[in-house]
C-alpha cells in the first residue's frame, strides 16, 4: 500500500512508532499534524529517486578518488 | 550588444568599498594602512548593521591587533602577501578560537572552544585580519524558509534590506555586499555560497569537492559540504582561493593533488576555449525570468567576442533536477550529524532546522543508498561533458532575491536554483554578477569547470566579468539606509 492510500490514521500510527522507536515522545495534535505530512512527503521523496537495476552499482561516498584520477 | 545594466549608486569614497586586491595594492603602495582599511569597515558596521544584520559577534580588540601588526609589517615593507592586512569575517559554523561558534543556535554546543578551523588560521597567517562571525541560517542549512525565530535576526540584503540575501551563508552575503567586510568565508552544502552570491551580487566560488579543508566546521552534509569565498570581485575569489587551497592532513577528504595557482592566470587570453551553454534549463515548468536569461545572452555573446567557442549543451538532467538525488542525502547525513541535538534540544531549534532533521528522521536508509548511487551515475554523466568543455554557462537562480517575507518565492529561489547540480557532482562553480534587474536587484549566472579546473574557471570568469560587471561595487550606507526607510523598515 503506498501512502497515498494509507489512512491518516495509518500514518499517525507510523509517526508514532517512529519517534517512540527513537526514544522520543509523539507529537499530538498540531504538531502530529505537521509530522504526518512531514512523514508523507519523505515517503514520497524516496519513492521518486530512480533505482539501480545494476547490482554492481556501489554507493558514492567518503573520500572522492575520482577526482583525482 | 545589449548595454550592461549597472549598479545603481557610486562605489562611495571609503576604502571598506574598495576591492580586496584594490585595497592591497593602496597598502602595498604606502596609500593605505591596514588599520585605516578596518576601521572604514567598523564604521559601516556602525552605520548599517542594525539594517542588514551581517554579524553575530565580533572581536574589535583582536582585529585592531591584526590590522596594527599588519600595518607595520607594510610600513617596513615586509607584507606577508595579498592577503596581508585585509579585514575578512566567516560564517558562524567555522570555528574560531577566542570567538564563540554558535550556529546561529540556541543549542548549547559542544565542540573544544579553542578550536581554529585550519583555513582561518591559513588566512590569518596569509595576515588577514579576522573581524567576527557572520549571520546564517541555524547550522548553516534549513528547509529553504528563512527562520524569525532564532536568536538572531535574519541578515538583510544591502541592495534592498526589504529583500533575502540568498542562504544559507546569509550574513556573508550582506557584509561582502555592504563592505562591512572586504571578503567572507562561507559554507556551501547545495549552493549556500553561490545563492547569497547571486542575491546580493558578488562573487561565489565553490572549489572542488575536497579542494580547500573542511577542518573545524560544523558539518552539515558530509557528502557535499565545501567551503568557498565571498568576494566583490573575481581577482579578489582567486586571491582567497589561492591562500586557501590545499591538501591538509587533518581533513580526510582533502584532495592531495597539488593546487594550479588561479590568481597568476586570470589575465590569460581565453581565445579557443570551448564553453558550453546550457540549454535544458525548465523543470516542473520552471524557467528562468526575464532578466536571468537576458544576462545569460550577454554571458554568451561576450565570450563569444572573447574567441571563445559557444556551443549549446544539454546537462544529463535539469539543473534543478540535480535536488532530487541531492535532497535526500543531504536530509539524512546532517540527521546523523546532529540527532544528538535534535533528541536533547530541538525545543531550542528553529522551525526550519528542525523540518528539516525532521526530514532526515524519516527518510529510509534504503532511499539515502538509492541516492547515493544515483550520484554517481549523474557524477560520470555530467563529468563527461567537461571531455568536451573547459566550461559550462548556465544561471545560478532562476529569480533575484525574493521580498524576505515572502516564504514561497524565498524556498522558490533557493529549490528551483541551479545550485545543487555541482554540489552533487562536486565539480568548482562560481555564481558570477551580471548586472541589475528592473527590480534594482542583482542578476547572477554560473560557471562551471572540470575537476580542479579552479585556474581556468577564474580566469574564463575574470574576461566575462569585464563585460558583464565592469564597475563592480558595494551598496553605501546611503543606499543601505535609504532603501530601509523607503521599505518603512522602522526597526532601524
Amino acid at each position: 500500500m503506498s501512502d497515498h492510500e494509507a489512512s491518516e490514521t495509518q500514518i499517525s500510527a507510523c509517526v508514532e512508532a517512529i519517534w517512540l522507536g527513537c526514544g522520543l515522545t509523539p507529537p499530538s495534535g498540531s504538531e502530529l499534524d505537521r509530522a504526518r505530512d512531514t512523514l508523507r512527503a519523505t515517503m514520497r521523496e524516496g519513492r521518486m529517486i530512480p533505482r539501480q537495476i545494476e547490482k554492481t552499482v556501489a554507493p558514492m561516498y567518503g573520500p572522492r578518488r575520482d577526482i583525482e584520477t | 550588444m545589449a548595454p550592461v545594466p549597472t549598479a545603481p549608486d557610486d562605489p562611495g569614497d571609503d576604502s571598506a568599498g574598495l576591492s580586496v586586491g584594490d585595497a592591497s595594492r593602496r597598502i602595498a603602495a604606502g596609500q593605505l594602512s591596514p588599520l585605516d582599511l578596518l576601521d572604514a569597515c567598523f564604521a559601516r558596521i556602525d552605520a548599517v548593521d542594525g539594517v542588514i544584520r551581517s554579524y553575530l559577534r565580533m572581536d574589535r580588540d583582536a582585529a585592531r591587533r591584526a590590522a596594527r601588526a599588519a600595518s607595520e609589517r607594510a610600513a617596513q615593507n615586509r607584507r606577508l602577501g595579498p592577503l596581508d592586512g585585509i579585514p575578512f569575517a566567516v560564517k558562524d559554523n567555522i570555528y574560531t578560537s577566542g570567538m564563540d561558534t554558535t550556529g546561529g543556535s540556541r543549542v548549547p554546543q559542544r565542540h573544544d572552544p579553542a578550536m581554529q578551523a585550519n583555513l582561518v588560521a591559513r588566512l590569518t597567517a596569509a595576515g588577514a585580519v579576522l573581524i567576527g562571525k557572520l549571520n546564517t541560517w541555524e547550522y548553516g542549512t534549513g528547509n529553504a524558509s528563512v527562520s524569525f525565530d532564532l536568536p538572531h535576526p535574519p541578515a538583510r540584503n544591502p541592495w534592498n534590506p526589504a529583500h533575502f540575501t540568498g542562504g544559507s551563508s546569509t550574513g556573508a552575503g550582506a557584509a561582502v555586499a555592504a563592505g562591512t567586510a572586504l571578503f567572507a568565508i562561507g559554507t556551501d552544502t547545495g549552493g549556500s555560497v553561490r545563492l547569497p552570491a547571486a542575491a546580493c551580487g558578488l562573487v561565489g566560488l565553490k572549489p572542488t569537492f575536497g579542494r580547500i579543508t573542511r577542518h573545524g566546521i560544523m558539518p552539515n552534509c558530509w557528502s557535499f559540504d565545501t567551503p568557498g569565498p565571498l568576494t566583490l570581485t573575481v581577482e579578489d575569489a582567486a586571491l582567497v582561493y589561492d591562500a586557501l587551497a590545499g591538501f591538509d592532513p587533518e581533513d580526510p577528504v582533502s584532495l592531495r593533488s597539488p593546487v594550479d595557482p588561479a590568481s597568476p592566470q586570470i589575465n590569460a587570453s581565453v581565445a579557443g576555449l570551448r564553453v558550453g551553454y546550457v540549454t535544458n534549463l525548465e523543470a516542473q515548468g520552471i524557467a528562468p525570468t526575464r532578466p536571468i536569461l537576458q544576462a545569460l545572452a550577454r554571458a554568451a555573446e561576450a565570450l563569444a567576442a572573447l574567441g571563445v567557442e559557444v556551443i549549446e549543451v544539454a546537462l544529463p538532467v535539469a539543473p534543478s533536477e540535480y535536488r532530487q538525488i541531492s535532497a535526500p542525502i543531504n536530509r539524512s547525513e546532517s540527521f546523523s550529524i546532529h540527532e544528538y541535538d535534535y533528541m536533547q534540544h530541538r525545543d531550542k531549534m528553529g522551525a526550519a532546522l528542525r523540518s528539516k532533521l525532521e526530514t532526515g528522521m524519516y527518510m529510509r536508509a534504503a532511499d539515502y543508498l538509492a541516492a547515493l548511487r544515483q550520484r554517481g551515475e549523474l557524477v560520470r554523466r555530467t563529468d563527461a561533458l567537461f571531455d568536451g568543455f573547459d566550461a559550462l554557462l548556465l544561471p545560478m537562480t532562476y529569480i533575484t532575491a525574493p521580498p524576505i517575507t515572502d516564504d514561497a518565492a524565498v524556498r522558490s529561489f533557493t529549490t528551483g536554483s541551479a545550485g545543487s547540480a555541482f554540489s552533487l557532482t562536486g565539480h568548482p562553480a562560481i555564481a558570477l554578477p551580471a548586472g541589475f534587474g528592473p527590480d534594482g536587484l542583482p542578476v547572477s549566472v554560473q560557471l562551471a569547470a572540470g575537476f580542479r579546473q579552479e585556474a581556468t574557471l577564474l580566469r574564463i570568469a575574470h574576461s566575462l566579468e569585464r563585460h558583464l560587471n565592469p564597475h563592480a561595487v558595494r551598496a553605501t550606507p546611503a543606499r543601505i539606509l535609504g532603501m530601509a526607510s523607503k521599505e518603512g523598515m522602522t526597526d532601524v
